[in-house]
């Protein structure tokens, strides 16, 4: 086994699943782009200088991979509509509760669901903050941007979060007093 | 509607509380699932250049061939001459030293600026260095690797560029690192060596070694400059006199070209003085500055009307203008680009003028500012 896959998978395997598991939401194609990840990260080893983190570099890496993936599934969506002639709403793939968010509190999951809605730049920058409570400074270096976009946007995202939980809860409120009144 | 009492707090803390999701797979079967991918990825990268080489090689055949029906494709091809091509970057998978482009070939590219699209997503610094003469101060941008620090950037940045090459000197950056501070990335810190020969020179060099950091920093977003010789506070110029901080305003400047020699290439310069309106600015670019500046906006070229909407600005040529498609007019499109920048524009919509495009700039759709002026043909040093 590469001894440089070995030390990487040992010390950030986990992260970098994690982090593309709540990019992606989907288990199977975490698993597949975190393989990009480390073609990448072992391409490119050699050169990584230590300027900045490895753990940093490694999750700027897989966020560039996420961000391919995304674009390569809305050509791929763009595709399917032009030839069916469907519309947007029309083709939308409702993932199940992963087991682990399926085991959790309401609220937790209510959050879950949420985070998708956030746009993708408000989903990398709660994701590394707050689920892999990274630094501000450390957030910025991973998406290659200025300590100020990453407090902009994080104010930003949790305002709609909050909004989009609110929503999320009055809906499901309603749904359940129509139920009890059943 | 039932209120919920969610604070940032709140909210911050149910974020914190979601699970790690684990990978299920062993180590194990993660490698050798990762060595079938890595087998099918060399595969591609082996198998597409080759086959475009075979294409190229029965495309050269085909062509060789006196006569060969393949008019059909001409005027696909000359449009695809006109546009810029620059590669900042090239794929990183050779391990040899290699020219992004030959030296010699700077004269088969028009475009004198990098924009959005040809950067690629990689990363260019913009280094402001005096030619030869000591005459202008020329920004050039120079393409570097993301990861670095931008300190390294430019360090790195500073011994790609050829001075022989190019005709400008290093001499007074040498000795001098430059970096944006920590906690503010508008202030920068500039450290220069008590050896540097600024501090035994005359007024000249003092000025344009001042104007070469301050170009440098203009571009790389800094807003206010800290000198230091070595580590202590500021630097003691024997014309200009202690120099502690230095705070960059708008400069709103316009473009004009300057060639050094006929065995330079041409660049896009800022002018000394600053301008009032972008019109102001455009109306100047009709005028040569000296004799090494001269006018971006050749003398058949009218201007008639410039309109400003928002960050966007339309500018409309008069009928009559000549708008030929040489490397002077694109240069003017590139020069009026980079002053609109300057002028706090995000784009330039050209119209009028008799003419649907300049090269590859079309007519009547707005165009992105570039990112940066003077794109140089570097080496990238061995991976």
């Amino acid at each position: 086994m590469d001894s440089v896959f070995e030390e990487l998978y040992e010390k950030y395997h986990d992260d970098i699943f994690n982090f593309l598991f709540y990019m992606v939401r989907n288990r199977e194609q975490a698993e597949d782009l975190v393989q990009e990840v480390y073609i990448k990260v072992l391409r490119s080893y050699k050169r990584f200088n230590g300027k900045s983190s490895e753990k940093t570099w490694l999750l700027s890496i897989a966020r560039h991979v996420a961000i391919d993936f995304f674009r390569k599934q809305k050509s791929w969506r763009r595709k399917i509509l032009e030839k069916f002639d469907w519309n947007d709403a029309q083709l939308c793939d409702i993932q199940p509760l992963p087991e682990e968010i399926a085991i959790q509190k309401e609220e937790i999951q209510l959050m879950y669901r949420c985070l998708e809605r956030c746009t993708v730049d408000q989903q990398l920058v709660i994701i590394l903050r707050f689920i892999h409570c990274l630094s501000i400074t450390e957030t910025a270096e991973t998406l290659g941007w200025t300590e100020s976009k990453v407090k902009t946007t994080q104010h930003r995202a949790l305002k709609v979060l909050k909004r989009y939980m609110e929503e999320e809860a009055a809906k499901g409120g309603k749904q359940r007093e129509k139920i009890s009144m059943e | 509607m039932k209120k919920f009492p969610w604070n940032d707090e709140c909210i911050q803390h149910a974020l914190q509380q979601l699970p790690m999701i684990k990978d299920h797979r062993s180590k194990e079967e993660v490698y050798r699932q990762l060595v079938k991918a890595r087998k099918i990825a060399r595969l591609k990268a082996w198998f597409l250049p080759s086959l475009a080489s075979v294409i190229a090689t029965m495309l050269v055949v085909a062509l060789s061939v006196p006569n060969f029906p393949m008019k059909r494709g001409q005027e696909e091809k000359a449009e695809k001459a006109d546009k810029p091509i620059i590669t900042l970057q090239a794929e990183e998978h050779s391990g040899e030293s290699r020219p992004l482009l030959s030296v010699n070939e700077y004269d088969d590219i028009p475009s004198r600026i990098v924009t959005e699209e040809a950067l690629n997503g990689q990363n260019i610094v913009v280094v402001g260095l005096p030619d030869a003469q000591s005459q202008v101060v020329i920004p050039l941008s120079v393409p570097v690797r993301k990861y670095e620090s931008v300190k390294q950037q430019l360090e790195t940045a500073k011994t790609k560029i050829d001075e022989q090459i190019w005709g400008v000197s290093k001499r007074l950056l040498n000795g001098v690192t430059m970096e944006p501070s920590r906690d503010n990335k508008q202030v920068w810190t500039v450290r220069v060596s008590k050896q540097h020969p600024v501090f035994s020179e005359g007024l000249t060099s003092e000025t344009m070694f001042l104007s070469s950091i301050e170009e440098t920093v203009r571009w790389m977003g800094g807003k206010k400059i800290r000198f230091f010789t070595e580590n202590k506070e500021g630097v003691e110029l024997s014309r200009s006199g202690y120099v502690r901080t230095l705070k960059l305003s708008d400069k709103k400047r316009a473009y004009y070209l300057y060639q050094q020699s006929p065995s330079h290439p041409v660049f896009l310069v800022p002018s000394p003085q600053r301008f009032q309106t972008f019109f102001e600015a455009l109306t100047q670019m009709k005028k040569d500055v000296d004799a090494s500046m001269r006018s971006a906006i050749p003398k058949g070229v009218h201007i008639e009307k410039v309109d400003v909407q928002q960050d966007n600005v339309a500018i409309r040529f008069a009928l009559d203008s000549q708008l030929d498609v040489s490397p002077l007019t694109c240069w003017m499109v590139e020069a009026i680009l980079l002053t609109a920048k300057e002028f706090g524009f995000r784009s330039v919509t050209l119209m009028g003028g008799n003419v649907k495009r300049i090269g590859p700039y079309i007519f009547g759709k707005k165009i992105a500012v570039p990112v940066g002026p003077n794109p140089i043909v570097a080496t990238l040093p061995a991976r």
